[in-house]
């Protein structure tokens, strides 16, 4: 396929294709189908009647850095101080945004392993430095191995990013490999720019592990994560980033040079998602899981091989013997049966023989686009 | 050097980066540093943007921004005068230092001309990715406009990019309409483009003479706040009304940097575009009375400006506003000068 057009427009496009379809299902874009809990809404509608004129700081409310501090020490298993370690940021692209240009420079370079989300390439080539790609396998369930990442570095690498489960390949990074990359950052002297986005989200036995977590690991470690996914919050755009006080300096002015303040309205529902009831973000959890398994069942009738998913919202599938590349395959089954997959290779050219297909619609609809999907699939090996 | 150690000099080193932040919204009633003027919501924007939530707006939506608010701000900008953009050329920012981060640094080349007395925030949009920085030369006696000459001098070294506030953030004073003309004309012939912040123009007390928007949209991009004054400020927008060409770069670099706007704010901003234009014309007047009775009791400090929402003093006022915040013009470029909200609070207790 054509790498002409940055992945993310080859995304752009498919979707705004999609919208044309009436009777369009999306199984390509993170945007979970759940709306966002009640509660979250009326702490919003409270904040408006009380709120509208309270300031808050560039770097956040106290309050929501409290309750960020409270569930990165809960969850993710290190503390930061809320008033130097915390910043809150429009969402988790923001956050990656910020991380990206504090910890990268002009001529620098960020090692990223691919697959990968393509905004990370994108900050990087904003800030004048560039990526070095290092590959993940199929057969190693996109394990990222230090052997590796060590054989790939170059003077140039200043960071290292870890996404885990990563976006698109759904995989987990174990606590020993986590380890085994501290131990390299530590030596190369290179920060972590750690994705923790998905990590409440994990199936089967898997652990998510923060590389923060880890001994030595907060002091080089800039860590994002948002309410978009685990909360259904995407049309908010609330995140953060946490790391070590010297390196946070640098995302808060960041922060004030980008944008400014987040709005006080979306931090009050973003402290309500954090410290309200938290009963309805694991039944998405728990229905993502279930999910999972018709879509699985679904790319098994279909002849499809994958990596199961470790942890996401999504599953990499292999197309390899469909003969096709990723968009032109996504592009036949978003014109033949209206159902919309990414492409793999706009993630990273080497994994054009892939599909991101998500699962965030409901049951009933994720198995019609999913049938519908096999019906398209069928012509097409007929055609073959 | 440690590589943490490497990113900290550089960050200190970094003048623009390091430029002042100005906070949006005052602490309380005696803080008066901010630049517009705030009320509480109205029940009815609340209720609106409360039923667009429960009805499932809490999704990503439209990196420019939700099309009807889009229009909203074509309608607003057409109303301040600002005329020659569609829905399809204006992109909805999650507040205007997002705006003038995004069209500085998707617009300007390698270097860009901005006035010595300007809003901080400009200086440290510029300092995320340094480009080579031209200062124009301001006049006091004009409320701290550029001067033409120092924009001639700077288009004629080849700077393509020219930033400007009209109203300056500063003091409030505006172009006389010849003079932007002159500006436009200056900028067009030089093959340059020219970003003006229009964020105080809803503040304008227009008296004929001088104008807000006399640069024509061929070559101008304007940026500003969305409906200020009337409760948005907790959850701020901003706007970019630019030429097509540049629509596609500062949407591209928005997507990277955050996707889309807040739901809310956009869907509340949508109901506030209902009735703006008449509260706006309510708050002027009260404003205006509030300035009138600020300038009889300040007497002779204030600067050249002309809009009712700030004055701009000189650093002998600090004595007769004990016990109030007000934003320091060292902070801006021009030392000796200081900003203040125009608020009953301050008439009231003199």
């Amino acid at each position: 396929m054509t790498q002409k057009k940055r992945g993310t427009e080859i995304l752009y496009g498919l979707i705004k294709e999609a919208r044309g379809y009436d009777d369009a299902i999306i199984l390509g874009r993170g945007d979970p189908d759940f709306d966002t809990p009640a509660h979250i809404i009326a702490a919003a509608q409270e904040a408006m009647k009380q709120k509208a004129h309270e300031a808050s700081p560039p770097e956040g409310s106290l309050a929501l850095r409290q309750a960020i501090a409270e569930r990165v020490k809960a969850i993710n298993g290190f503390e930061v101080d809320p008033a130097s370690e915390v910043v809150v940021t429009n969402g988790g692209q923001e956050a990656l945004f910020l991380m990206v240009l504090a910890a990268i420079g002009e001529g620098e370079a960020l090692l990223v392993p691919e697959p990968n989300y393509n905004t990370y390439k994108d900050s990087v080539t904003f800030a004048k430095g560039h990526v070095v790609g290092m590959p993940t396998y199929p057969n190693e369930a996109f394990r990222v191995d230090p052997e590796r990442v060590l054989q790939t570095l170059t003077p140039e690498i200043k960071a290292l990013l870890l996404v885990s489960p990563n976006n698109p390949a759904a995989s987990v990074i174990s606590k020993e490999d986590q380890l085994a990359l501290l131990d390299i950052a530590k030596e190369h002297d290179l920060i972590i720019i750690a994705d923790d986005i998905y990590d409440l989200i994990i199936y089967d036995d898997f652990v998510h592990t923060s590389p923060a977590s880890l001994p030595d690991g907060l002091e080089r470690t800039l860590t994002l994560n948002a309410l978009s996914k685990t909360y259904a919050m995407t049309g908010w755009r609330m995140g953060w980033v946490t790391g070590p006080a010297d390196l946070m300096a640098r995302v808060k002015d960041l922060k004030t040079a980008v944008s400014g303040p987040a709005s006080t309205i979306a931090q009050y529902a973003a402290l309500a998602a954090l410290t309200g009831p938290q009963a309805e973000m694991h039944t998405m959890i728990d229905t993502y899981k279930k999910r999972r398994h018709i879509v699985l069942d679904y790319l098994d009738q279909m002849g499809f091989s994958y990596g199961t998913p470790q942890g996401g919202q999504f599953v990499f599938v292999d197309i390899q013997h469909t003969g096709m590349s990723s968009l032109d395959l996504a592009q036949k089954v978003l014109t033949n049966a209206h159902v919309l997959a990414y492409p793999g290779g706009a993630f990273s050219e080497d994994m054009d023989h892939f599909l991101r297909i998500t699962f965030l619609q409901p049951e009933d609809k994720l198995g019609d686009g999913l049938s519908r999907m096999k019906d398209a699939m069928d012509i097409i090996a007929a055609e073959a | 050097m440690t590589r943490k150690e490497i990113i900290q000099q550089s960050h200190s080193a970094n003048s623009l980066l390091n430029a002042p932040f100005i906070a949006q919204l005052p602490i309380d009633n005696k803080d008066l540093s901010t630049d517009q003027p705030t009320t509480a919501l109205e029940p009815d924007v609340i209720a609106s943007t409360i039923e667009a939530l429960e009805s499932g707006q809490t999704h990503y939506v439209d990196v420019p921004g939700i099309m009807p608010l889009r229009e909203a701000v074509v309608s607003f900008l057409t109303k301040l005068g600002i005329t020659g953009y569609d829905a399809s050329q204006i992109v909805i920012t999650a507040s205007v230092q997002e705006a003038r981060f995004l069209t500085l640094q998707t617009m300007l080349t390698s270097s860009v001309a901005i006035p010595e007395v300007v809003h901080p925030g400009v200086k440290k949009a510029l300092g995320v990715r340094v480009p080579d920085v031209h200062m124009l030369e301001v006049d006091t006696n004009t409320g701290m406009l550029p001067t033409l000459n120092s924009l001639r001098e700077v288009l004629e070294k080849g700077v393509k990019t020219v930033y400007l506030e009209s109203p300056v953030r500063l003091t409030g004073a505006v172009f006389e309409a010849s003079v932007a003309t002159e500006i436009s004309q200056l900028v067009a012939s030089h093959g340059a483009t020219l970003i003006c912040d229009q964020g105080l123009a809803p503040w304008v007390l227009a008296d004929g003479v001088f104008a807000y928007a006399p640069m024509p949209a061929s070559t101008t991009t304007f940026i500003g706040d969305i409906f200020p004054g009337v409760g948005l400020e907790a959850m701020p927008l901003g706007f970019i009304a630019t030429d097509s060409e540049y629509v596609v770069g500062i949407t591209k670099l928005k997507q990277i940097m955050s996707i889309c706007t807040s739901t809310a704010s956009q869907y509340a901003a949508l109901k506030i575009s209902e009735t703006y234009d008449a509260k706006r014309g309510e708050l002027i007047k009260e404003l205006k009375a509030t300035r009138d009775a600020l300038e009889q009791q300040l007497g002779g400090h204030i600067l050249p400006g002309h809009v009712a929402s700030l004055i701009a003093l000189g650093a002998d006022a600090k004595a007769s506003l004990e016990g109030y915040s007000y934003a320091d013009g060292a902070d801006f470029g021009a030392a000796n000068t200081l900003r203040l909200l125009v608020s009953n609070s301050l008439v009231s207790s003199n």
